[in-house]
């Protein structure tokens, strides 16, 4: 299974649509820009996860370090997610004003980037580790 | 829950390191460095598992009122963000 993105018209960000379930069983398509740098596997802003109605993990919040070395702590919620066409899923932070898909999320799949503007963005599964 | 409402972060934080420096780091082997393990601070029950929603929720069914913190790697649990996107580019941006 491949997941197909685009990089932007500017060249510099990548980004993906990803099916996400809300709390009231229907789905919605997201935009995700591609951090390889966050550690976590999604990131969306607090009022999406509102409007989503995703449920707060049982751990609810984790400390997060950004690159200036400060560390703040923010809510956690779970996400249901269509990922190489299964549900999975995945613990989304609360945090800033653009969703993100980091490495967590791209555990065991390859991503491949034509990183020039307009560029073909690909997302594939790799054969499980025996 | 109350309880919860009533603990501090960092009173949280600390329970839980104290908790897993003084019953459960003995038992993690290398192997198990990077699992993640869910301690209940109240009842100091705990939970170690390669997914920590799954973990986590396993512990909350024991645990219900639990207060629930996650340590990996022999410390608190940390997500690293490396760039502060939204900062940089809205700077930038403002700058052209």
């Amino acid at each position: 299974m491949t997941h197909y993105g685009s990089v932007n018209g500017d060249g510099d960000e990548s980004s993906i649509r990803l099916t996400v379930q809300n709390g009231n069983g229907g789905t919605e398509r997201i935009a995700f820009v591609i951090d390889t740098g966050a550690t976590g596997s999604m990131v969306l802003p607090q009022e999406i996860i509102d409007r989503l109605n995703l449920p707060l993990a049982e751990a609810e919040y984790v400390q997060v370090t950004q690159a200036d070395g400060t560390t703040d702590r923010y809510s956690v919620y779970v996400a249901h997610v269509l990922w190489h066409d299964r549900l999975k899923e995945f613990e989304v932070v609360a945090f800033g004003t653009v969703p993100l898909v980091g490495m967590g999320l791209l555990q065991g799949s390859n991503l491949s980037v034509d990183a020039i503007p307009g560029g073909l963005v690909t997302i594939t599964e790799l054969p499980a580790l025996s | 829950m109350t309880i919860p409402n009533k603990m501090s972060f960092e009173e949280r934080e600390r329970r839980a390191l104290e908790i897993y420096e003084s019953k459960i780091r003995p038992l993690i082997g290398p192997a198990d460095e990077r699992k993640f393990v869910m301690i209940d601070v109240l009842s100091e029950d705990y939970e170690i598992g390669e997914n920590p929603i799954d973990t986590a929720r396993t512990l909350r069914i024991r645990q219900p009122e639990g207060v629930i913190n996650a340590i990996q790697g022999h410390h608190l649990r940390v997500m690293k963000f490396r760039i502060p996107r939204h900062t940089i580019i809205r700077a930038s941006k403002a700058q052209q």
